[in-house]
């Protein structure tokens, strides 16, 4: 049996980011989960995080087998460490619980994709995100779709890793290298790590 | 042909007093619009320190650019639809905060850089930022913030926002304050039948402002006589304004910062004025037809490539 391979992904949906731009997102989102949908992993298990108005919600649990989301919707609160404390919690007990079960695991994925802006702070979930790395080896990746200058609301994250730059409506090629990556991450060994090459971002990355 | 546009003018000038005292001028202004988005500011450098002009300056482009990009956010976060009460508190404490800290910090650093005291870039801080019919409003300290409402029958001047001066009439609050964001007030509205917006520091609200009686009726000049100028004149006619009238009567900083909704007649109006108020539209998704013979332009909005515009104008200076 291949070892399971976590992802947690949070997505912005917030009110600043909207229009043509999210539409395009959106789209793009949707493509990639039909593309694990035909592809279906058996080993995967994805979480996919977004924002609502005061909590946020949870697109597709890690519970559900099939790769499908409810609707990522426009126009929510920018509640991002909510949405982070959420999404570390969620794998956190699903590592516990692989665990116990002596399930192997490969690193586990955590995506943030963020146009840079939070209402909430986010010292606290950051520091306790950085607490879970600490115990377990998480390959953790943050994303900013904005073209603008790293926002004093989202420098707690910065801090920890900088982002990378995703081209301005350049998703599908985004959400495109990243189930392949994930695919082929579920498929290989797990003695064998997957390198990401300057190449894998050119498409859809500012480098 | 009929235009009508969103245009920005401002007026700033050296007080008197800080001509006699060799200080610089510390009102700062500052305009800033994208994607529909039209953001205006104006700060007022407390006269007791010496560094306050670089707290003006950098507290009104800070607010300028944050809010061009955090409208959306900003303004859902006001609303109170679909929350219950704490939830409308807290969703708007958090709003408020979030403009307050960005400004905050940006003084704080500028300070750090000039290896000044924090409260030596005290100042005040008036914005207002509009998208369509949403509006966001934000003050602290003195100064005045109004608006021009036109009903179709009648225009109207109103105050949206009333300067704040403590005990006495010439202290007021700062974004430097240690209670600050106590002062700090942030709301949202919706209007429709907004033409213009005034922002000033308190050298021209000494003069254009009484507090019960609201703004001097000819503050609705300083919008119409907008109409028939370039940006650059009407600039340059503010600033006379404020030395030659207001001057005579305050003799602190003076600023004005005008958001107008602006209307010419291309038949009519001046050669120059038509091509100033049409020169940044490149794009035919920038002119939106409000009927045959009248056109709404927006040069904020994005466009992908320039369009041909100069058989669709007809202008005579195009001609």
């Amino acid at each position: 049996m291949n070892p399971r391979l976590l992802i947690t992904m949070i997505l912005d949906n917030s009110a600043a980011f909207q229009g043509e731009k999210f539409d395009k997102f959106k789209l793009a989102f949707e493509n990639m989960l039909a593309k694990f949908n035909e592809a279906n992993p058996k080993n995967i298990d994805l979480e996919i995080i977004a924002y609502d108005e005061f909590s946020p919600i949870v697109l597709k649990t890690f519970k559900e087998k099939e790769f499908k989301a409810k609707p990522l919707e426009p126009f929510k609160m920018p509640f991002l460490g909510k949405s982070i404390d959420q999404g570390i919690k969620d794998l956190k007990a699903l590592c516990e619980y692989y665990d116990e079960k002596g399930v192997q695991m490969y690193k586990p994925w955590v995506f943030v994709i963020t146009n840079a802006y939070s209402f909430d702070d986010l010292d606290k979930p950051v520091a306790d995100m950085k607490a879970f790395f600490m115990s377990q080896k998480v390959l953790y990746m943050p994303f900013i779709l904005s073209q603008r200058k790293i926002p004093q609301n989202v420098e707690a994250l910065q801090k920890v890793k900088a982002f990378m730059r995703i081209k301005e409506g350049a998703y599908e090629e985004f959400f495109n290298w990243f189930f392949n990556m994930a695919t082929k991450r579920a498929n290989t060994d797990i003695e064998t790590s997957v390198k990401f090459d300057r190449a894998d971002f050119e498409e859809w990355a500012v480098l | 042909m009929i235009l009508t546009k969103w245009r920005h003018a401002q007026g700033l000038m050296i007080g008197n007093d800080h001509i006699e005292s060799k200080t610089p001028c510390q009102d700062n202004l500052f305009y800033a619009a994208k994607n529909g988005i039209h953001v205006i500011a104006v700060s007022d450098g407390a006269g007791s320190k010496q560094k306050s002009q670089f707290g003006s300056e950098i507290a009104t482009k800070t607010v300028c650019n944050y809010l061009i990009e955090e409208f959306d956010n900003i303004y859902l976060s006001f609303e109170s639809y679909g929350k219950s009460k704490d939830e409308i508190k807290e969703s708007r404490r958090l709003a408020k905060e979030s403009i307050f800290n960005i400004v905050k910090k940006s003084i704080l650093e500028k300070a750090q850089e000039l290896q000044v005291d924090f409260d030596e870039l005290a100042c005040t801080l008036l914005f207002v930022a509009k998208k369509d019919e949403k509006y966001i409003c934000g003050h602290i300290g003195d100064g005045v913030i109004c608006a021009l409402y036109n009903s179709g029958e009648s225009e109207t001047l109103k105050v949206l926002s009333h300067p704040e001066n403590g005990e006495q009439i010439n202290i007021t609050f700062f974004m430097t304050d240690p209670d600050a964001v106590d002062h700090f007030r942030v709301n949202t509205f919706k209007e429709t039948n907004i033409t213009g917006l005034m922002l000033m520091s308190d050298g021209p609200e000494e003069v254009l402002y009484h507090p019960i009686n609201g703004m001097h009726i000819n503050c609705l000049k300083l919008f119409h006589n907008f109409n028939h100028h370039t940006e650059q004149d009407y600039n340059e006619i503010l600033n006379n304004f404020l030395k030659n009238q207001v001057g005579k009567y305050s003799y602190d900083d003076l600023s004005i910062n005008i958001l107008y909704l602006s209307t010419i007649d291309s038949d009519v109006d001046a050669e120059e004025v038509v091509k100033d108020f049409v020169m940044d539209i490149k794009n035919l998704k920038q002119i939106e037809d409000v009927s045959s013979y009248a056109k709404f332009l927006d040069g904020t909005t994005q466009y992908k490539d320039k369009d041909d515009l100069s058989s669709y104008w007809g202008f005579k200076w195009q001609k």
